[in-house]
């Protein structure tokens, strides 16, 4: 792994797309009659599912830049059913609440349950910590999605645009289910093969590890792959000792591909993934009024 | 809504005579949108507001977080000539969907057709727009959308801003905050009783908070705003709440158009070859390719068959009814900034 870091384009770090939620008013809606007529004073915590939402670019057709949305989560309604992604919302009593609770100390619960996944498909949780003002129609809220990384070692190296080609071919070998998987190609006749992450120690008995290579269904659009495979680094990093890799982020259009390696062992690990409030830049609780959308007064004086 | 209760379902194919389609071929339009452009996708909506003439799992099409890259108001108005005042609309020319000077009883304004880049937008709307600055504005307290005060809970300090670590790995996005633009969930409806797709649109603001019914107007060029665009409660969510909608009561007339302009072309430039296979593609790549250019040069596509692969055997037939909503969304792309015809991302 030291002689693939010699190599120029390993020299750099490779960056992350940030991933947040959106949150539909239908969601705020079942969680105000979920905590009115069920939960009531009890302020536990509450599973939620969640969905991902693929980013967009789209052409400023003034200036012909290309402008990314960014990729998103989005939440719609309180069930766990549907969507894929897991997580929890703890909706307190009151603002004091709110205030005053341990926001990193509930972070650090669902880092934890990252760290103790013992599947691909838990290792991407999304935190919600709110208030809701149910008389006001105003909810109050902070959100996280965790990326466990390592305490000083980064992933180097640099995803590139992936070759149509090569993407379909990628694209082809994704099983039915699951949003990652791994790939690799048959000495026999060619073909490539594929196989769930967890099944890497058998699927990659033979096989050097310079072939390698880890595929994810990426839902950000931008230039570097999306957050969804920090996690998914740590995982394998952590449970196969990988510390070099061919990954493939598999995307609507404009897939990336490309090696990273790390020195990266997680002995000593951190945890990054709030959400910032975009009107401060800082890490702080957003506020959303819906009023006039839910306010039974407001809705019934709009009908004219 | 009683008026759409009452009205029956239409069964028989309408759409080449008048531009109206049946809820069968709403939902064939809908696979063909949702097959060529993934960001498009089926919605069951509120299972109690169903609607028994479309599949349970096929209710109502939905692409969510498109984004809108500038309001309306901040739009030039201004055509080659330079006379902001001299709009255009949209008018059948010879083959093409063409912009005509004059105002035709069917025609639709297409507000921002003639648009350029100018270094100073001069502020031509006044009434709308006291500044072209593209913040939202201030609510202003005689403003019964805006009245309610948001006041973010006191200060930061009262919450301690949480801190994380340094994190070199993530990516710009992740410290300027997010897209520094307006989203929007773009929404198509089955509207019964006018027999079209009708457009719906809910906004969010650059923090991911919804927009206002007057914000929301700020992308909707005047031409438009409370006249076609209009605010309705939303059929198919159980919380009924209004959302802004463009009103169906034209789109029958002008997609009748479409059509015919798309037929009459395919007859008269195609030489029948019955052994070409309709191959949607090219054809579609062309009308779909998002600019004006793309899909004016397509008459010359079709006439260099070796180059686009299929086109024959589509112009046959002109318009299908699969491509409906294909044309649709050109046709409101042309009445919104919202960048809704983004389909040549894919």
């Amino acid at each position: 792994m030291s002689s693939s870091a010699q190599n120029n384009k390993n020299n750099q770090i490779q960056q992350f797309s940030s991933i947040r939620l959106q949150i539909y008013k239908e969601f705020w809606n079942a969680l105000s009659s979920h905590k009115l007529n069920t939960q009531k004073l009890d302020d536990a915590a509450v599973a939620i599912g969640g969905e991902f939402e693929s980013g967009r670019a789209v052409q400023d057709r003034n200036t012909g830049e290309s402008i990314d949305s960014g990729a998103y989560i989005i939440l719609d309604s309180l069930s766990t059913e549907h969507g894929n992604v897991r997580g929890t919302v703890k909706n307190f009593n009151t603002i004091e609440d709110f205030k005053r609770c341990d926001k990193v100390s509930l972070f650090n619960d669902v880092v934890e349950h990252i760290k103790n996944a013992t599947s691909v498909d838990d290792i991407t949780r999304i935190l919600l910590i709110t208030y809701s003002d149910i008389k006001k129609f105003t909810f109050h809220y902070l959100a996280a999605t965790p990326a466990v990384i390592d305490g000083s070692a980064q992933w180097m190296g640099s995803l590139e645009r992936c070759e149509e080609e090569l993407a379909a071919e990628m694209q082809a070998t994704q099983p039915a289910h699951g949003w990652c998987w791994i790939v690799k190609r048959s000495e026999s006749d060619g073909q490539l093969l594929s196989a769930g992450v967890d099944d890497w120690k058998d699927f990659y008995r033979d096989t050097p590890s310079a072939h390698y290579t880890l595929a994810f269904v990426d839902p950000s659009s931008a230039q570097t792959p999306g957050w969804v495979l920090r996690n998914l680094l740590y995982y394998i990093a952590t449970r196969f000792g990988v510390r070099r890799v061919n990954v493939f982020a598999s995307r609507h259009s404009a897939s990336l591909f490309g090696e990273l390696s790390t020195d990266a062992t997680y002995a000593s690990t951190r945890s990054v993934g709030w959400e910032k409030n975009t009107e401060n830049g800082k890490i702080t609780p957003k506020t959303i009024n819906l009023s006039t959308s839910l306010d039974p007064t407001r809705l019934a004086n709009q009908a004219v | 809504a009683v008026r759409d209760y009452l009205a029956p379902v239409l069964r028989e194919s309408k759409f080449k005579e008048h531009g109206r389609i049946t809820p069968d071929e709403f939902v064939a339009a809908g696979e063909f949108l949702t097959y060529k452009f993934p960001t498009w996708a089926w919605s069951s909506g509120d299972e109690g507001k169903r609607r028994d003439y479309l599949p349970a799992d096929k209710q109502y099409l939905i692409t969510r977080n498109v984004p809108s890259l500038r309001r309306a108001k901040d739009m030039a108005y201004t055509d080659s000539l330079g006379d902001p005042d001299n709009e255009a609309f949209l008018k059948f020319v010879n083959d093409e969907l063409t912009i005509g000077a004059d105002e035709g009883e069917d025609d639709w304004v297409q507000t921002h057709a003639g648009n350029r880049q100018t270094e100073d937008v001069p502020d031509i709307i006044p009434s709308i727009s006291p500044s072209n600055s593209p913040t939202i504005q201030p609510a202003s307290p005689q403003d019964p959308d805006n009245s309610h005060e948001i006041p973010d809970i006191e200060d930061d300090d009262d919450f301690g801003v949480i801190e994380e670590p340094d994190d070199p790995a993530a990516a710009e996005t992740s410290t300027s905050g997010v897209l520094k633009v307006r989203t929007y969930d773009c929404i198509i409806t089955y509207d019964k009783y006018y027999q079209t797709p009708r457009l719906w649109l809910q906004g969010y603001d650059e923090h991911q908070k919804p927009l206002s019914y007057n914000q929301i107007l700020e992308d909707v060029p005047s031409d438009h705003a409370n006249k076609t665009v209009t605010s309705e409660p939303f059929p198919h969510s159980a919380l009924n709440t209004p959302m802004l909608s463009v009103h169906p009561c034209k789109h029958a007339s002008v997609m009748k158009k479409m059509i015919e302009r798309m037929d009459s072309k395919g007859k008269a430039e195609s030489p029948p070859l019955p052994t070409a296979t309709p191959k949607k593609k090219g054809w579609l790549s062309s009308v779909v390719g998002g600019s004006k250019k793309q899909s004016q040069s397509q008459s010359q596509a079709q006439q260099q068959p070796a180059q686009s692969q299929q086109p024959i055997a589509e112009a046959e037939d002109g318009l299908r009814v699969d491509q409906y909503l294909v044309m649709f969304l050109k046709f409101m792309a042309g009445i919104l900034t919202v960048e809704i015809d983004a389909t040549t991302s894919f």
